[in-house]
């Protein structure tokens, strides 16, 4: 049964909203080595929504900071550049979707399990030669296409939550069984719509089969970083899925278990925090 | 596994940790927590009438506490590895988390 087609779906997305410039700006930022701060602070600043949300984060107690932060430059001082940078991809790319007419779609276990995979992708991407930053942001949008369905095609992803508890099988089959298309070539689309980073996009489109991207892109690091979160079962959902883990993105990252081993009490000290952060 | 454990100051050995702060009668704080108790410590502790502290004990866990412990991870693993297959890197992922989260760190 194929209840969407692709250019159905490909049609919807590209009435989304464009992104807000904040982000876009910050999504070219990664490989630009002499960003314009100030420039990026003043956008974020004219957007009332995201500019309420980078404060809040920086005055909750997650920083423990003495005085108020009152402007989005100081906040880029006391927090850091790439600490707003995360947060303003993360929220603002994923406050754009609302879910709450999707029947069985678990926001919290969503944005729990982006989370948990942008932590563990973070860290271990020190070892495998990517940058730590877009390995955090994309482990958080890395199902993002997921996010898509529920906001825009309600019944048909809560048809497919429910086929998934039915059949007990991953949701990315579900999603194919039923739907015939999968959040993963949702989220390539939006990333191509959107004009991510080709490295992110990637992240989003081939997490669940990164031998078909090139090895310099994120999807082998996603991949990995998605099955330890998973496994470590941070999502507080009730079924998490281990899925099985790519040979070919394991040998690529050169992973071993004493790498995973090594990231995973950090991940579970920050796992909270991060949270509380981006809720 | 580390636990706390109230003991009568005479019984504390030089080189514990406090797992508490020890205060005198008006809340103040005297020794911080996490603090090693030396001789002198402990003497001046005794000076102070502070009779009993809160020290960390290395203590033995019950072997069946343990193994009920390990036996739920494994379970839990089990469950959200049960459509994950045998593959190597998989199975290697799955043991470094039973490492892992069997003891509390």
């Amino acid at each position: 049964m194929n209840l969407l087609c692709h250019d159905q779906v490909l049609a919807r997305l590209q009435q989304l909203p464009s992104l807000p410039a904040a982000v876009t700006e910050l999504l070219t930022s990664f490989d630009n080595e002499d960003v314009d701060i100030g420039a990026i602070a003043r956008l974020i600043s004219r957007d009332q929504g995201l500019a309420a949300r980078v404060l809040r984060v920086a005055n909750s107690s997650f920083y423990g900071l003495q005085s108020k932060v009152a402007s989005i430059n100081e906040a880029v001082v006391v927090i850091g550049f790439r600490a707003v940078r995360s947060m303003v991809l993360a929220v603002g790319v994923t406050g754009l979707f609302k879910v709450e007419h999707c029947a069985g779609f678990d926001f919290r276990g969503y944005l729990r399990h982006g989370v948990a995979t942008g932590l563990v992708a973070r860290a271990l991407a020190k070892g495998c030669e990517r940058n730590p930053e877009m390995a955090f942001t994309g482990g958080i949008l890395h199902d993002l296409g997921q996010l898509a369905l529920a906001a825009n095609f309600p019944s048909e992803l809560a048809a497919a939550l429910a086929y998934r508890e039915q059949h007990d099988c991953f949701m990315v089959v579900a999603e194919r069984d039923l739907l015939g298309i999968d959040h993963a070539m949702v989220g390539g689309m939006l990333a191509e719509n959107w004009r991510f980073p080709e490295t992110l996009r990637a992240a989003l489109a081939d997490h669940h089969a990164p031998a078909a991207a090139t090895a310099d892109s994120l999807a082998d690091l996603i991949h990995v970083a998605d099955a330890v979160a998973r496994g470590l079962g941070l999502a507080g959902a009730r079924q998490e899925l281990v899925m099985p883990v790519d040979r070919t993105a394991w040998q690529r990252l050169a992973m071993t278990p004493a790498k995973i081993a090594a990231i995973l009490p950090q991940v579970l000290q920050d796992m909270e925090e991060t949270c509380a952060a981006l809720a | 596994m580390k636990q706390k454990r109230e003991l009568p100051l005479a019984e504390v050995l030089p080189g514990m940790c406090l797992a508490d702060n020890v205060c005198d009668g008006q809340g103040r704080v005297l020794v911080p927590v996490g603090a090693e108790l030396s001789d002198s410590l402990l003497a001046a502790l005794a000076r102070r009438d502070v009779a009993v502290v809160v020290v960390e004990c290395e203590v033995e866990e019950d072997p069946a506490v343990r193994e009920a412990r390990h036996a739920r991870i494994a379970g839990e693993l089990e469950q959200r590895f049960r459509l994950a297959g045998e593959g190597q890197e998989t199975q290697l992922l799955r043991q470094t988390l039973f490492e892992f989260l069997k003891d509390p760190q």
